[in-house]
């Protein structure tokens, strides 16, 4: 079964409440890093909500950008790996990463121009109780590996599983990573590229699309939709 | 090349019959609160794995019984028995029974049993014996190059992903 998933974020949605990172870090056995080891670069956090300011006549208004991996097609990041702990995933276009076999060099963060990957320094504490709220679908990596965000594949996973028990296709909406399903106004869209009837299928012909970088030729599958405003629009 | 020096060689060939000895001390069996004989129940009288481990075609973990099950059946077979008495007394006093695990994979593997069992994995591929065992023990070591062995031969995807997530 190949599946081509992809992720539209509706900029004109986002308020920037930052509920998108709450569910991520709860979902996927994310540390706290800390405001501390935060100022110093080392934010533990799949998924990032940037704000620009933008002087719109007299007014300013803040633009919140999320950000969470792209999983490009043409990944930088893949090709610099000394250990193959990157790599494509060929059934699920997606932009895979093997904790148990990454060596730590740090390589891949530095080549991806988003910034999304973040490195593990510390080893994480769960203390009781809070170990019991990890997910216990997901490894709970230790320090030393690169960290990115998978669309939830553990939930890609788990749907893909039914569906075949079922011996039925994925239904779209079926399958839904933890910061498209905490969404307050819906802004996050998620979906198979490859199943033409799907909503993401639809989004991705609309007017207001844009790819962060586009011009790194790295095909990212996360897209964004904004309304353009001024001259050329 | 210079030949090793014989203590060398003493002490290599003591190293390795150390890891022997580990790894054969390794598929004892592992004492349990109470003496449960998958013999007994299994090749004796032809109870199905998955009617105690209910949860093997339904979720990741294949599950331990909950002393109730134990009890569905032995509140009338072999009630005086010492080690039935003995789950009877967990029974009454509302108590689990605190069973001493065998088999355990390291948190970086994911293996849902439902994916295997659903797939029609039997259980003995990879507890081999088990059925035969008086009590429970491991006989299988889980590498990953006998996991991957067995994926290729049946097809099966070997993507990382597959178990590393």
């Amino acid at each position: 079964m190949k599946h081509k998933w992809a992720m539209a974020i509706d900029m004109d949605r986002c308020t920037g409440c930052g509920a998108c990172v709450v569910a991520c870090v709860a979902e996927n056995n994310t540390p706290t890093a800390g405001e501390e080891e935060a100022g110093k670069g080392r934010l533990m956090q799949w998924l990032r909500v940037s704000r620009f300011w933008k002087k719109e006549g007299e007014e300013t208004r803040a633009i919140f950008v999320p950000t969470p991996c792209m999983h490009c097609e043409k990944a930088p990041c893949e090709i610099v790996c000394p250990v193959y702990a990157t790599y494509h995933d060929e059934d699920d276009h997606l932009n895979a990463m093997v904790y148990n076999r990454c060596i730590g060099t740090r390589y891949c963060a530095n080549n991806c121009p988003y910034s999304v990957r973040v490195f593990n320094w510390w080893p994480a504490k769960w203390e009781k109780p809070l170990d019991e709220q990890l997910n216990p679908d997901l490894s709970v990596r230790s320090r030393g590996v690169m960290e990115k965000c998978t669309y939830c594949i553990q939930r890609i996973r788990r749907g893909k599983e039914t569906a075949i028990k079922e011996g039925r296709k994925i239904r779209d909406g079926e399958v839904m990573p933890a910061c498209a399903q905490t969404c307050p106004p819906g802004a996050i869209i998620f979906g198979d590229l490859l199943d033409p009837e799907s909503e993401i299928s639809r989004t991705v012909k609309d007017t207001r699309l844009f790819k962060l970088m586009e011009h790194l030729g790295t095909e990212p599958s996360t897209v964004y939709l904004k309304k353009q405003k001024g001259p050329g629009r | 090349m210079q030949r090793p020096s014989p203590q060398a060689v003493i002490a290599a060939s003591l190293f390795a019959f150390a890891l022997i000895a580990a790894s054969v001390a390794s598929f004892a069996e592992t004492p349990q609160p109470v003496a449960y004989s998958h013999r007994i129940h299994v090749t004796d009288n032809k109870i199905d794995c998955r009617f105690c481990h209910s949860s093997a075609n339904k979720s990741a973990s294949a599950r331990i019984p909950p002393v109730e099950k134990c009890m569905s059946c032995h509140r009338v077979i072999a009630t005086d028995r010492p080690e039935i008495k003995k789950i009877a007394q967990y029974w009454r006093e509302k108590k689990p029974i605190y069973w001493n695990r065998v088999t355990e994979l390291p948190d970086y593997v994911y293996f849902p049993h439902m994916r295997m069992v659903n797939a029609g994995v039997p259980c003995l591929t990879c507890h081999p014996g088990m059925d035969r065992a008086d009590g429970a023990v491991q006989k299988r070591e889980f590498t990953m190059g006998w996991c991957m062995d067995c994926h290729k031969k049946r097809g099966v995807s070997i993507d990382c992903w597959t178990c590393h997530i």
